[in-house]
């Protein structure tokens, strides 16, 4: 008796217990394993996704797509827009630098000419006496071949169209991003039902991040990614170094006061020779020598300028010409850089805002509840 | 006999264990269908838990408060018997009952990872084993009267000390979302936009808790040292562990009172002295 009691209470308490584990796993599994809820619930309420004014409802894979195909987007996007902008950059400083390269000649003609060298020599003597600072033929040349301001307004030129055609290229990331959502959703939108989806993925702010937050917006964007400095400001210490640096050949070759003082002396022999033959002009022979002195002095200031030109005018222009293209190479590349940063920004922006817009995928779980509001 | 009664000690636990697997389970159910329930649903949902959950927190009043009775007043005293622990208290134990009700369906129904529910199931066995436990190594100390609920004090509280620190370190696992481009208003106002339900109420509670979560994790983030007052990210994760330590804490009173009504008679200490 007492043994048979012993085996209803094992069986009893192995029923007992199977059914506990059962329970438990069963359990576990509800709560792991979402098919199991899929075999008794009608289909996947799915993400509700609210875009433009619109909502659609699509299943938990096209969400994914959706989402994998945003991250892509704003990598492509950013990528289209640094190599639009080196594009842009090229093709303004290719007009800028040939506007500027023609100009060289008129500042070598200036450099050998008579009224140049006058200048020159009235500046360097009022440098020399304290009257005027500054470097009066750097200054020059930043006139004579930038145009002075002119190159300020040229680059504010290139900053606006750059950031225009940013704006414009963000705006057609939008469009596209929004027309590769609804090729997405196309045929995959689950049907309204009275389930709610799992999630809502409110997607304006990502769209508006895909838009750059309009153009105004991502100009000032750009402003702030070189702490405020526009291209002209990118320019200005690039050119100022530029004008400051040595020159190789013309100046370099015969300094300005080197030149100078052998041209003085060459006037005054050629003067003086001039003023000799006067001697037999009796009482005219004052004015005379100061006439034909005076004349023989600039012929031969204008002779020797010849021949100065004649020697090193081609030098000069082709030291100018390598300058220049330092100057493009430079502000190329500081251009590129200061765009690249607006970029790099905006494409920080848009992975953000896919991770945070996208984040209910990872972490709600797969199926889901249900019910509730209305979307839209 | 022995062996019968071997097996009878076993089959109680089973028992047990077997009564409180609707526990975990009605609770994934409010997890998986909380956001379509109405407001009335809702409070249904909450006063029930809650009345259920009042049992067993008034049975341990009861018996904690006949044990200050038995030491503090004589037996034939009137006070004893106004004293012992009636519809007063059963309303103090309800009134306690319902916010705790509404927290633990909160964080159920809200969408988190799965390791919470899968704790909550896992537990069910290991608060009767701790039962058990308890009521052996007080069998020889306690008061037999009070010696159950005690026993379940006990457990209750080792219990606690096991699951909420095994929850905390399960959701050190899980991925959040990154506020780290974000300020704490746009990070909670963002996670409390994310919640779903029907029930207004219901949304507005979870919206609550989402933006708590939400605080604590933007402020869990802000890595850089000197960024954030110490107090400040002291008092996120006094907020964080708090409110995690009451859903602990309200899972176990439920199982609490599901075993408290299963051994009602057993368990209450009567109404006399003796």
């Amino acid at each position: 008796m007492t043994t048979q009691t012993t085996h209803h209470g094992f069986a009893g308490n192995a029923a007992r217990l199977l059914v506990l584990l059962t329970g438990l796993g069963l359990l576990t599994a509800l709560v792991i394993d979402q098919r199991l809820w899929e075999r008794f619930l009608p289909a996947d309420a799915g993400f509700g996704i609210v875009v433009d004014g619109r909502d659609f409802r699509v299943d938990g894979e096209a969400a994914e797509a959706l989402a994998k195909r945003s991250a892509g987007r704003a990598r492509l996007g950013s990528e289209r827009a640094d190599a639009l902008v080196q594009d842009l950059v090229a093709a303004e400083l290719d007009a800028l630098f040939d506007d500027l390269a023609a100009r060289v000649p008129d500042y070598a003609d200036w450099y050998f000419s008579l009224k140049g060298e006058y200048a020159r020599l009235s500046m360097l003597i009022m440098q020399r006496t304290g009257l005027l600072g500054g470097d009066y033929l750097a200054d020059r040349a930043v006139d004579l071949i930038f145009g002075g301001d002119a190159l300020g307004d040229r680059l504010a030129g290139i900053e606006e169209r750059a950031g225009t055609m940013l704006g414009v290229h963000a705006r057609e990331q939008r469009a596209a991003w929004l027309a590769e959502l609804l090729q997405l959703t196309e045929g995959r939108t689950l049907a309204e039902s009275e389930r709610a989806p799992v999630a809502v993925l409110v997607l304006d702010d990502l769209a508006a991040e895909f838009g750059g937050h309009g153009s105004s917006e991502f100009l000032a964007r750009l402003s702030a990614s070189s702490a405020g400095a526009g291209a002209a400001g990118i320019a200005a210490p690039l050119l100022a170094r530029l004008a400051l640096r040595p020159a190789a050949a013309a100046v370099a070759g015969s300094t300005l006061a080197a030149k100078s003082a052998g041209r003085g002396a060459a006037r005054a022999g050629s003067a003086g020779a001039s003023a000799l033959g006067c001697a037999v002009a009796g009482p005219a022979a004052l004015p005379c020598a100061v006439v034909v002195g005076g004349t023989a002095w600039v012929a031969a200031d204008w002779a020797l300028l010849s021949v100065d030109e004649w020697r090193h005018r081609e030098a000069l222009i082709a030291d100018w010409e390598q300058r220049l293209t330092t100057l493009r190479a430079e502000l190329e590349e500081a251009l590129i850089e200061h765009y690249g940063q607006a970029i790099e920004a905006w494409r920080k922006g848009m992975e953000t805002e896919v991770e945070r817009t996208f984040s209910p995928l990872h972490a709600i779980r797969a199926a889901g509840p249900v019910g509730l509001r209305p979307l839209g | 006999m022995a062996s019968g009664q071997r097996g009878g000690g076993l089959r109680d636990t089973l028992n047990d264990m077997l009564w409180l697997l609707p526990a975990p389970f009605l609770l994934i159910l409010a997890d998986r269908f909380g956001p379509v329930l109405s407001d009335h649903a809702f409070v249904a949902a909450v006063l029930g838990t809650a009345v259920l959950m009042a049992a067993g927190i008034w049975l341990r009043a009861v018996v904690r408060r006949r044990i200050f009775l038995a030491g503090a007043l004589r037996g034939e005293s009137p006070w004893y018997r106004r004293l012992r622990g009636g519809a007063g208290l059963a309303l103090g134990s309800l009134l306690a009952a319902v916010p705790l009700a509404a927290i633990l369906l909160v964080a159920v129904i809200r969408p988190t990872g799965s390791y919470l529910l899968v704790g909550l199931v896992v537990n069910v066995p290991v608060l009767v084993l701790l039962r058990q436990f308890w009521a052996r190594r007080l069998a020889a100390h306690a008061v037999p009267r009070f010696q159950p609920v005690l026993a379940l004090r006990l457990a209750l509280a080792v219990n606690f000390l096991l699951l909420f620190p095994g929850l905390a370190l399960a959701a050190m696992f899980q991925s959040y979302p990154d506020f780290g481009a974000l300020t704490l208003t746009e990070a909670m106002l963002s996670e409390a936009g994310r919640q779903q339900a029907e029930s207004g109420l219901l949304l507005g509670l979870m919206q609550l808790a989402a933006a708590k979560d939400a605080f604590s994790w933007w402020l869990g983030q802000q890595m850089l040292p000197g960024a954030m007052q110490p107090g400040l990210q002291f008092a996120a994760w006094a907020v964080l562990l708090a409110t995690n330590a009451l859903v602990v804490w309200s899972y176990l009173m439920v199982c609490a009172s599901v075993l408290t009504l299963l051994h009602w008679r057993n368990w209450h200490p009567g109404t006399g002295r003796s």
